[in-house]
């Protein structure tokens, strides 16, 4: 049976509450290091993603503006193809002489009045 | 005091380094001494403490403000120097022998002063010193002792009886030789 001497025991636990031993100066500037370098390792991957999302937002933003301007590009070519078949067509009936035509332009005619059938649907 | 630590707790919280400071040098000193109870040499000492310390700092969400909130970071110092001498020495405890009887501790020996224990700690082997710091100093049952250090509460108990008379056996010689010197 062991028999301890509790009143002492509590002493002892007391004592080493209040028992201090001072650090190094530098081991504060040890733990200011370590933490630093954490705070650096938790900044990088959040500055990365903000980059990466930045740049595919930038990336959609181009295509977006990109794919409107190509619709209207087309609209515009549709409209200046069909005005240049018109012109075409009206410059060979203004210039037209009687008679004989020559068969580049009637070729350019024909496929102009193709074209613009097609475009009003008929 | 109260009031005034638990506003330093949650700017810690926020990672405010001068909250950190100011909690810093308020511990540091109690702190410092747990793991120099633990481990012999003052420079693997600090190493340690400094890593307990940043554990305080990077896991201070955890504290719930349940029970002390020293006792919470002496347990981190604590758990820290365990670690350290698991890695480091060979954190050796004998064989529990639960046959055996356990001797009767004298009086004399269980009334050393905490001076004279602190003269003499570093010359305890560190199976006997890391079970009568835990026992003694942190207050733990043998119970939380074997859970712990995964021994059995026997190993615990006659570690600790160990521990004592091997400081009493310590003390006795260093004053023996000091009153021969006198």
């Amino acid at each position: 049976m062991i028999i301890m001497n509790i009143n002492n025991q509590t002493k002892l636990y007391k004592s080493a509450l209040e028992h201090k031993t001072s650090p190094s100066p530098n081991a504060w500037n040890r733990i200011q290091e370590k933490l630093g370098q954490d705070k650096k390792v938790v900044k990088m991957p959040f500055s990365k993603y903000m980059w990466i999302a930045a740049a595919f937002i930038a990336i959609v933003g181009v295509l977006t503006i990109f794919n409107s301007n190509n619709t209207i590009v087309k609209g515009a070519d549709a409209m200046a193809s069909t005005q240049g078949y018109s012109e075409q067509i009206e410059v060979l009936d203004i210039n037209s002489e009687p008679g004989i035509y020559e068969i580049q332009k009637l070729a350019g005619l024909k496929v102009a009045y193709k074209k613009l059938s097609e475009k009003s649907g008929m | 005091m109260v009031a005034n630590l638990e506003h330093i707790i949650n700017q810690c919280k926020s990672q405010d380094p001068d909250a950190q400071k100011v909690l810093y040098d308020l511990y540091k000193d109690t702190l410092y001494a747990v793991c120099l109870r633990y481990i012999k040499s003052s420079h693997d000492a600090e190493d340690v403490f400094i890593d307990a310390f940043y554990k305080i700092f990077t896991k201070i969400d955890h504290f719930k403000g349940e029970g002390s909130f020293e006792g919470w970071m002496r347990r981190i110092m604590v758990n820290e120097s365990l670690m350290f001498l698991r890695k480091k020495t060979n954190l050796h405890l004998t064989v529990e022998l639960p046959d055996k009887e356990i001797a009767d501790v004298q009086e004399e020996e269980d009334d050393m002063s905490f001076d004279d224990i602190m003269k003499v700690l570093d010359e305890l082997p560190v199976g006997y010193r890391t079970i009568f710091n835990l026992y003694v100093f942190e207050d733990m049952k043998h119970r939380e002792i074997a859970e712990m250090l995964g021994i059995s509460i026997n190993t615990s108990k006659s570690q600790l009886i160990l521990a004592k008379k091997r400081l009493y056996e310590i003390l006795k010689k260093k004053e023996n030789l000091t009153f021969k010197i006198k």
